[in-house]
């Protein structure tokens, strides 16, 4: 006699009236829970955001970029008596911001990696960008992306790396990065649906579609590449806006497959509380990146001396004569913002100083990964000086190579460099 | 495993339906658990509402860090032992001394019903020790891990296993006469 098997397969039947029973009274405690707790709920539901510096709004969740993308794929009406999606549009539309929390669980070889399941709160303001946190269940920040409309970038964060990405974006002229969601939904709209039919979700009448679509995300300004995206959106029957969406994707994108052995990965969100009509303050969408995070970069990018010189020379054309206080990038989009932050408008010329000095930023980054001994005098140098040494490293032993405040460059002997820094 | 983490995360933030879902989900299992574990099944039904009671009044500030079943299988095991430690006391003390219920919610009728196979089982496990029940109804049923299970008895790993080679030993050769081939 296998008695485990048989231990196993001992079962037993419940009464069906006692099951309900039951289960009406532990979803009546639910209930009551939820009344009497309502705020610690809050509280520990938001501790994050609670208990960060940006405090002034008591704002929920999240998730810009599924519920925009699924907007953007609506063609038209619904349905007669249902939601007409082309309302959910623009109301979200009308919104000056919003947010909104979701749960992300990454899946490889169906194993979910625990590390990586995280809670995510984004913000999203038409005015200066998209803010996204990501925490582990132990509350740590394991990234942070902020897609920055000023600034044409967006920036993404990895502190477990210590490190960030930075991708331009795709408009070419600036003053596009200031669009209204209804204006990126025209361009979308093309895209195709099923509808989902209605059901309840938490005591609220929803209705859904799905949208599946490979290039749900292509040409977004998210920095994420998705190999297949499936996003079932759920919508408040009575105030027609997005109440949850559940997306299930596949990526290839070496950002999240360099934590799974460069093996592809499922990507699982569930996005709900959303908070509609919200004020964001500008601190919101200030970079926050410590000083010795280094720049990820990959076989494309260029460490090229001569295209670091020509970036420099490109950004004091568009500053006047000055150089970036630090070839650190976050320093140096910092920078920039302050003075597009002032500016009335947007500053193109900021975007495109912060463009220019990537391939400098990439070149300093790589000669102090490699212990050459660079020293980068930007802050105290300008292209109007003399002789002045704006950047060294060493090349040998006794050698080094130099470019001056006029950007022509020189292999000098370390006793000629400290000629030169000592006139400085 | 995937959709247990997701079903507290709704949970925790208010959800009625994945209530209903866990509830659905890990109901028979964790009354099959205390019905094996206590010979009374009236015990066991209290045993398993309390610890749903208790899972739903925590909800908000829960954190699932291992598995659900698992988890909801060691209450279980744990308010089953409490229950058996106050009735055995109750032999010696007055009811006024014996442990609280969470809740005095009145079901209708019997909950569990026990079918041919599972009564010989509950029979036969009554005339085990009680560590070696625990560790085969756990280890079976509960599909809790030996180690998981030494640390609830407080116990070596070891140990446990020999309680589950003996309990199982002694259950074949009751049963043996009991079950036909």
């Amino acid at each position: 006699m296998n008695i485990k098997r048989w231990i196993k397969n001992a079962k037993i039947k419940t009464n069906p009236h006692v099951n309900q029973v039951v289960l009406n009274n532990l979803l009546n405690t639910l209930d009551k829970s939820k009344s009497e707790h309502s705020a610690d709920v809050q509280l520990s539901v938001w501790r994050i955001i609670m208990s960060s510096k940006i405090t002034k709004f008591a704002v929920a969740a999240i998730i810009i970029i599924a519920v925009y993308v699924g907007i953007n794929q609506f063609g038209g009406l619904f349905s007669d008596a249902g939601v007409v999606w082309a309302e959910v549009a623009d109301k979200i539309d009308l919104m000056p911001a919003f947010t909104h929390r979701s749960k992300r669980i990454i899946i490889c070889d169906g194993k979910e990696i625990p590390s990586l399941t995280s809670d995510v709160v984004t913000y999203y303001s038409p005015e200066y960008g998209i803010r996204e946190d990501a925490r582990n269940q132990s509350g740590r920040l394991i990234h942070q992306v902020y897609i920055l409309w000023r600034e044409g970038l967006s920036v993404t964060i990895q502190p477990a790396l210590r490190q960030y990405k930075t991708v331009e974006l795709a408009a070419p002229d600036v003053e596009q990065f200031r669009i209204t969601l209804k204006q990126l939904i025209q361009p979308l709209r093309s895209g195709q649906y099923t509808e989902l039919g209605s059901k309840i979700i938490d005591g609220v009448e929803v209705e859904g579609v799905e949208i599946s679509d490979p290039c749900l995300f292509a040409g977004s300004i998210y920095p994420i590449k998705f190999d297949s995206v499936v996003i079932r959106l759920w919508v408040d029957v009575r105030t027609s806006l997005p109440f949850r969406a559940d997306a299930d994707s596949v990526t290839s994108d070496k950002y999240i497959t360099v934590f799974t052995g460069g093996k592809p990965a499922e990507v699982k969100a569930v996005m709900d509380e959303f908070q509609w009509d919200v004020q964001l303050d500008q601190g919101i969408f200030e970079l926050n990146v410590p000083d010795d995070f280094t720049l990820m970069t990959d076989e494309t990018d260029s460490r090229d001396e001569g295209k670091a010189v020509l970036g420099l020379q490109n950004f004091a054309q568009l500053t006047g004569g000055k150089y970036p206080g630090s070839l650190n990038l976050i320093a140096v989009i910092k920078e920039s913002h302050e003075r597009i932050k002032n500016a009335d408008g947007i500053n193109i010329a900021g975007c495109k100083a912060i463009k220019a000095l990537r391939p400098a930023c990439l070149f300093y980054g790589e000669l102090v990964k490699q212990n050459k001994d660079v020293v980068y005098n930007g802050s105290a140098v300008t292209a109007e000086d003399t002789d002045a040494v704006l950047m060294r490293w060493k090349i040998a032993d006794n050698e080094y190579r130099v470019i001056f405040s006029d950007l022509a460059a020189e292999n000098v002997s370390a006793e000629r460099l400290a000629e030169l820094e000592k006139r400085q | 495993m995937l959709e247990d983490r997701l079903l507290v995360w709704r949970l925790r933030r208010g959800s009625r339906d994945a209530l209903r879902r866990i509830y659905e989900k890990y109901r028979d299992d964790m009354l099959r658990i205390a019905a094996g574990l206590l010979s009374q099944t009236n015990s066991a039904e209290d045993v398993v509402h309390d610890v749903f009671l208790n899972f739903v009044r925590s909800a908000a500030s829960f954190e699932l860090t291992g598995s659900l079943k698992g988890y909801l299988t060691t209450c279980v095991a744990n308010r089953a032992r409490n229950v058996l430690r106050s009735q055995n006391r109750q032999r010696t003390v007055s009811l006024d001394d014996t442990d609280p219920v969470v809740s005095d919610f009145k079901r209708p009728d019997q909950w569990i019903i026990c079918g041919e196979q599972f009564s010989l089982l509950s029979s036969a496990l009554a005339q085990l020790p009680y560590e070696q029940r625990e560790a085969v109804i756990l280890h079976i049923q509960g599909d809790m891990k030996f180690r998981d299970i030494a640390k609830m008895q407080e116990t070596s790993t070891k140990t446990v296993q020999s309680r589950y080679r003996y309990g199982t030993t002694k259950l074949r050769s009751i049963l043996d006469g009991e079950v036909p081939k």
